[in-house]
């Protein structure tokens, strides 16, 4: 994908996130995200797919941002804007994260095959993920899955020849 | 044997993505302090 693209569905999620908040205030954050995207890519050298990625994955879900932001305008109105990079995120280990750990470990000794899918429900909800690394989660669990399904096969078609 | 393998192989797949998700989460807390 290339990279502007990333960077513009970013700014797009974060505009539809930001919707809570006061219009001047939201085309503040937009352009101070805006901005600091650009500086952490001039600064890295490069705008391939991976690096933005990158600078995105460090900045956080768009989301955050916003629920750090909103948190910060109720609590002082007055105060003056912070960067981006200053906001002061949440833990990203919430119950729907660490729910989705447990059913994938635990839940996969309790409820064989049952607790990783409920897990991956789990992940899937979660924004602190990105839809990549959902994805590879999603691939490891279903490709170790299947693997008892091929041995199972390759046993019965060895015991049948 | 081959139920051994699935005993072992079916916790391995959840084992093994909740490895890669908490890697991931506590990097990116670890970048935010």
């Amino acid at each position: 994908m290339d990279a502007d693209v990333l960077v513009r569905d970013y700014l797009g999620r974060l505009e539809a996130a930001s919707w809570p908040l006061p219009a001047d205030r939201r085309r503040e954050l937009a352009s101070e995200v805006s901005e600091h995207i650009e500086a952490a890519l001039s600064e890295a050298g490069r705008r391939d797919e991976v690096t933005v990625r990158n600078v995105l994955e460090r900045l956080g879900p768009p989301e955050e941002i916003v629920a750090a932001e909103d948190g910060t305008t109720r609590e002082a109105p007055t105060s003056e804007a912070q960067p981006p990079n200053a906001v002061q995120a949440a833990s990203p280990w919430g119950a729907i994260e660490i729910g989705a750990l447990l059913l994938l470990t635990v839940g996969a000794v309790l409820l064989p095959v049952v607790g990783p899918l409920i897990g991956l429900v789990f992940v899937w909800i979660s924004t602190q993920w990105t839809s990549r690394q959902k994805a590879i989660a999603t691939i490891i669990v279903v490709a170790l899955l299947m693997l008892p399904v091929l041995l199972v096969f390759a046993a019965s078609a060895g015991t049948t020849i | 044997m081959t139920a051994g393998l699935l005993i072992l192989i079916i916790p391995l797949a959840g084992i093994v993505a909740a490895i890669y998700l908490a890697i991931v989460l506590t990097r990116r807390s670890r970048d935010r302090q």
